[in-house]
């Protein structure tokens, strides 16, 4: 059940969550949708040390705080899109047990930016579909990268906060 | 590795693969706003359009074959960093709507890959 406890844990996950999105902002992009998605890393530690439910309200909540303070309507659609789709099949790659967890946050990127590719599609038109390939690509590589560091904050998180 | 990890793989390769397949050399651009035809010009002539909708203001210039936007008041202003001129290409303003597309020479021809 919620306790003070685990509020207090999952309100640090989605600080650091939010202070990394911020900081991520401040660089420019190399290309529109290709971002290292670094926020991604504590989404992943949410979900492999207290388990999916967690890990969707560290998510979701990130992204309307990241709106609130810093963004738009417009990017807050795709940014919301991203979240829950990604955070979804990563849940499910996690339960299949097929996927290492630098490959599940892989497939949160991919996932990312396939619901923001969607988005523009449908606000755009047909425009962006020769964009999809660069999208696939960056958000899996990206995603790995995170993955990457993911991996180390999950093993070290596991120590300070316990599995459950 | 397993199966996850090879099918991940996979993707990455196949989309690589997708992105440095040439593409013939554009005839026409079609600007559209909103997901609707705007304007259609031919990639030969040179000429500066600018753009103003409800949405918000860009100038599309097309010299020597291709295309690039040279104003927009968008925040990010990601779409003036490309220049396009292949036939699939385009250059999109998400926070404009705006979508600058180049087309094949002719209509009829099929020169889109659709994926």
């Amino acid at each position: 059940m919620v306790n003070t406890r685990k509020i207090t844990k999952l309100a640090a996950f989605i600080s650091v969550a939010v202070i990394l999105g911020y900081v991520e902002s401040l660089f420019p992009p190399v290309a529109a949708g290709v971002k290292l998605g670094i926020a991604n890393t504590v989404i992943i530690a949410a979900l492999y040390i207290h388990g999916g439910k967690d890990a969707y309200i560290v998510s979701v909540l990130k992204v309307v705080l990241c709106m609130a303070l810093f963004g738009s309507m417009t990017s807050f659609i795709y940014s919301l899109s991203g979240a829950v789709l990604s955070l979804s099949a990563m849940i499910i790659a996690k339960r299949s047990k097929n996927f290492s967890i630098i490959s599940v946050s892989g497939l949160g990127g991919l996932c990312h930016n396939i619901a923001q590719f969607v988005c523009a599609y449908i606000i755009i038109g047909k425009g962006v579909l020769f964009y999809l390939p660069v999208l696939c690509l960056s958000g899996i590589l990206c995603g790995v990268l995170t993955g990457i560091a993911a991996q180390l904050i999950v093993k070290r998180g596991r120590e300070i906060f316990g599995k459950e | 590795m397993r199966k996850g990890d090879i099918a991940l793989i996979t993707v990455a390769v196949i989309s690589l693969v997708l992105w440095l397949i040439p593409k013939p050399q554009g005839g026409r651009v079609l600007i559209s706003v909103n997901g609707e035809v705007y304007r259609e010009v031919s990639l030969d002539e040179n000429s500066v359009i600018p753009i103003e909708t409800e949405f918000g203001k860009n100038t599309v210039v097309i010299e020597k074959g291709g295309v690039f936007v040279t104003h927009s008041n968008c925040p990010d202003g990601l779409c003036e960093k490309d220049r396009i001129s292949k036939s699939g290409e385009s250059i999109v303003c998400l926070p404009n709507r705006l979508s600058v597309t180049v087309e094949g020479k002719n209509k009829e021809e099929v020169d889109v890959i659709l994926w």
